[in-house]
């Protein structure tokens, strides 16, 4: 126990950051199921409005700054980058070490902010409402997510040095696998944006704390600036989610279609591109919120450019895949499951770029099913499929591959059973975050819930058979799917100091399928 | 015994590089954290000039300007001290350090004892935001940034005092040639930043508002 605790090395930090975020997501995923039986019926009447309104926020900022920010750069990245590098360990290991720490502490004040009585301002926090109006923990769990944010920090600071210095003799930039490049970018946005979050939630605390009217249009301020600000990180963070998973998708892409990526430098370049654009489209979310008209075009203009570099990425996997020598594994089956709901995400996304559509969709159950497309369709489809990809490696052991698939379909069809009756809805004006709603949305409203049922046995069947594994599992060996890249070429799990003992390590083209070693995994003839 | 190699280095011009670079990150990140509150005083004084005209004198400039040498001359001493960690000079390293401290300490006693007659004076930040019939813009406004501002910047010089401390108590109990010049270096780049900060507040703030 204490060897884990006091531990610097990056493997087992990812560990305690993935078993931290498991509790995470597992408390804001009930969170969901309350508010789903609760939508089930047209009446409030499971909760009161107010417990509705506490319930939706607790659930918004568990998963956005206790899940989906950390998930992949802080579990995966944590775990692979140093592998990935041929490097022992990251920049900073007690730096490393320290984030953790300072997530756990961010995590514990706003779970006792929920469980003094919680918060009911939404995860956005809109001043006035938060600093003068709310009568609920708005100064603990804003400090809270001031934590998380430092602890963003902290990892990006120790990934873009790691990357920078700790790459092996002769892996040069264009050499790294498209993960890298995606925790990269990720990187630029956690150290250059989540300031500005931290900032400005000090500022919430600060006002309503010790009332001193910072953003109350009372006594000078201004309630638009707070949005500026918020959003200004709020929406690079939705890239800060997107992004590490792309890279997952690009890595586990070439390993099942057998293939090469194709437009490798493009793919790489995209993910810099995102990042940068990403930081320009923060207006989109303020459309109706008094801002200048003439702003607001431009954001909208911006906001579609972001769509070129994602299209970049998606048509490079399709065209990984053409002429390949596809093997529909379970990761593949999120893989290909990410691509379609990303490509759904992302084109919803664009509608609400639209200005005069967005009139009309703005606050409605579209804008909710189109960021849950990116973040669940998305993020945690690259997340649940990198787990299942890296599994053997991080664990040693194979999982069941059948119920692996059987899992992933699951997720599949309650995701679409969940999500696009929410489209729906919101065309036809329903608004979000409402505990009743008239009786004519019923049906569809019960098809989410319904859709929501089988979306959570989708999750609870990972937790099983990836459990197990570690108890019943077969030896995974080192490269069970014949993959490239450096990280296969140590044992299963690693040794904790990863190439120490290895002697010179064999750095050439980070994606030689023609010439990659054959699948050692049972089933794999085929390929 | 040369300067310790920390895991996952293995040889020190590397390590150092790498100090570096982070620290570079982290100011970076810096950087746009006090944006925030530049941004926030752009806006108000935009949208309410004349409450920097009516206010900003109440600031003692005078008291402000001997503050910045004290900063100025922190910042020259500082940079002495990575010279000296470097060249493992220990004796002139402890006397620098101290020397940064003192300046430093010597800053923050003169805005702990500007904010003791501020809000002696009644020049507070304080207002009742749940009443609906207050006054509106006015002091309290500018005293709001003020305090923020400046407040945010002391506690950044209070970091760098720990920071300076922890430095000084390490090269006072470590022999002259196991001196590390890597975290010198570090905290001397966070402590020229915090410098830098206030070159910027003290014209924003006690300046920019006095009648010409």
């Amino acid at each position: 126990m204490k060897s884990w605790l006091t531990t610097t090395d990056h493997k087992r930090i990812a560990l305690l950051y993935l078993g931290t975020m498991t509790l995470f997501f597992t408390l804001g995923g009930l969170l969901a199921t309350v508010l789903r039986v609760e939508l089930a019926t047209p009446a409030s009447d499971l909760v009161a409005a107010d417990t509705y309104n506490r319930l939706f926020t607790l659930h918004g900022v568990i998963m956005v700054f206790f899940f989906l920010i950390p998930s992949i750069p802080t579990f995966l990245g944590n775990y692979l980058l140093p592998l990935m590098l041929g490097a022992p360990d990251l920049a900073f290991p007690r730096l490393n070490l320290a984030s953790w720490y300072v997530f756990v502490a961010g995590g514990l004040l706003t779970l006792t902010a929920m469980i003094a009585g919680g918060l009911d301002t939404g995860w956005t926090f809109y001043t006035p409402y938060s600093t003068v109006f709310s009568d609920s923990h708005v100064v603990l769990a804003v400090l809270g997510v001031f934590l998380a944010g430092l602890s963003s920090v902290f990892t990006g600071i120790n990934f873009i040095v790691t990357i920078h210095r700790l790459r092996a003799p002769g892996l040069t930039w264009l050499r790294l696998p498209l993960f890298v490049w995606s925790l990269y970018a990720t990187s630029l946005i956690l150290v250059l944006a989540t300031p500005v979050l931290a900032m400005t939630l000090l500022l919430v605390a600060i006002e309503r704390g010790l009332q001193i009217g910072i953003f109350d249009p009372a006594t000078g301020g201004s309630p638009l600036l707070f949005q500026h600000f918020f959003w200004f990180y709020s929406h690079p963070a939705v890239y800060i989610m997107i992004l590490p998973g792309m890279g997952v998708i690009s890595e586990v892409i070439p390993c099942f279609s057998r293939n090469r990526p194709f437009g490798y430098a493009f793919v790489a370049a995209s993910s810099l591109a995102i990042a940068v654009f990403g930081f320009l489209v923060w207006g989109h979310h303020m459309f109706v919120a008094g801002q200048s008209y003439f702003a607001s075009v431009v954001f909208s203009f911006l906001s579609f450019a972001v769509a070129v570099p994602s299209g970049v990425k998606v048509f490079s996997w399709l065209g990984t895949m053409h002429r390949g020598a596809i093997w529909l594994t379970t990761p593949m089956i999120y893989a290909l499951g990410f691509i379609a709901l990303f490509t759904v995400g992302g084109g919803t996304g664009l509608a609400l770029a639209t200005l005069a559509l967005d009139v009309h969709l703005h606050d409605t159950y579209f804008v909710v099913a189109h960021f849950h497309t990116i973040m669940v369709g998305g993020m945690l489809m690259a997340y649940l499929g990198g787990l299942h990809f890296w599994w053997p490696k991080i664990s040693g052991r194979l999982y069941s591959e059948r119920w692996g698939r059987i899992a992933a379909y699951i997720l599949l069809v309650g995701f679409l059973l969940t999500f696009l009756p929410q489209f729906i809805l919101g065309t036809q004006g329903l608004p979000r975050r409402t505990a009743s709603y008239p009786p004519e949305y019923q049906f569809l409203q019960g098809l989410s819930s319904a859709g929501a049922t089988i979306l959570a046995v989708g999750y609870v069947l990972p937790a099983i058979y990836l459990l197990a594994s570690l108890v019943r599992g077969r030896p995974a060996g080192d490269n069970p799917w014949g993959a490239t890249g450096l990280e296969w070429q140590t044992t299963s799990p690693p040794p904790p100091h990863n190439f120490l003992d290895q002697g010179t390590l064999v750095v050439g083209d980070p994606y030689d399928y023609p010439n990659a070693p054959q699948p050692t995994i049972a089933g794999a003839g085929d390929v | 015994m040369p300067e310790a190699v920390r895991e996952p280095f293995t040889d020190l011009a590397h390590q150092r590089d790498a100090v570096a670079l982070g620290m570079w990150a982290f100011l970076g990140q810096e950087v746009l954290f006090f944006g925030v509150l530049f941004v926030l005083y752009t806006s108000l004084r935009v949208r309410h000039p004349e409450l920097f005209a009516a206010f900003g004198p109440l600031l003692d400039w005078r008291l402000a300007t001997v503050m910045t040498v004290a900063l100025l001359l922190s910042s020259f001493t500082m940079a002495l001290a990575v010279r000296f960690a470097f060249t493992r000079v220990r004796g002139r390293l402890v006397f620098t350090l101290l020397a940064t401290m003192i300046l430093g300490a010597a800053f923050l006693t003169m805005k702990g004892w500007e904010y003791a007659h501020h809000l002696a004076r009644g020049e507070t930040p304080i207002v009742d935001l749940a009443d609906t019939l207050a006054a509106g813009p006015g002091m309290a406004t500018f005293f709001g940034l003020y305090f923020v501002l400046t407040g945010f910047h002391a506690l950044h010089v209070l970091g760098g005092l720990v920071a300076l401390a922890w430095l000084t108590l390490a090269a006072w109990r470590t022999p002259a040639s196991d001196l590390r010049g890597s975290p010198v270096m570090a905290v001397g780049l966070y402590w020229h930043f915090v410098d830098i900060v206030w070159l910027f507040l003290f014209p924003a703030l006690y300046l920019a508002a006095r009648p010409t």
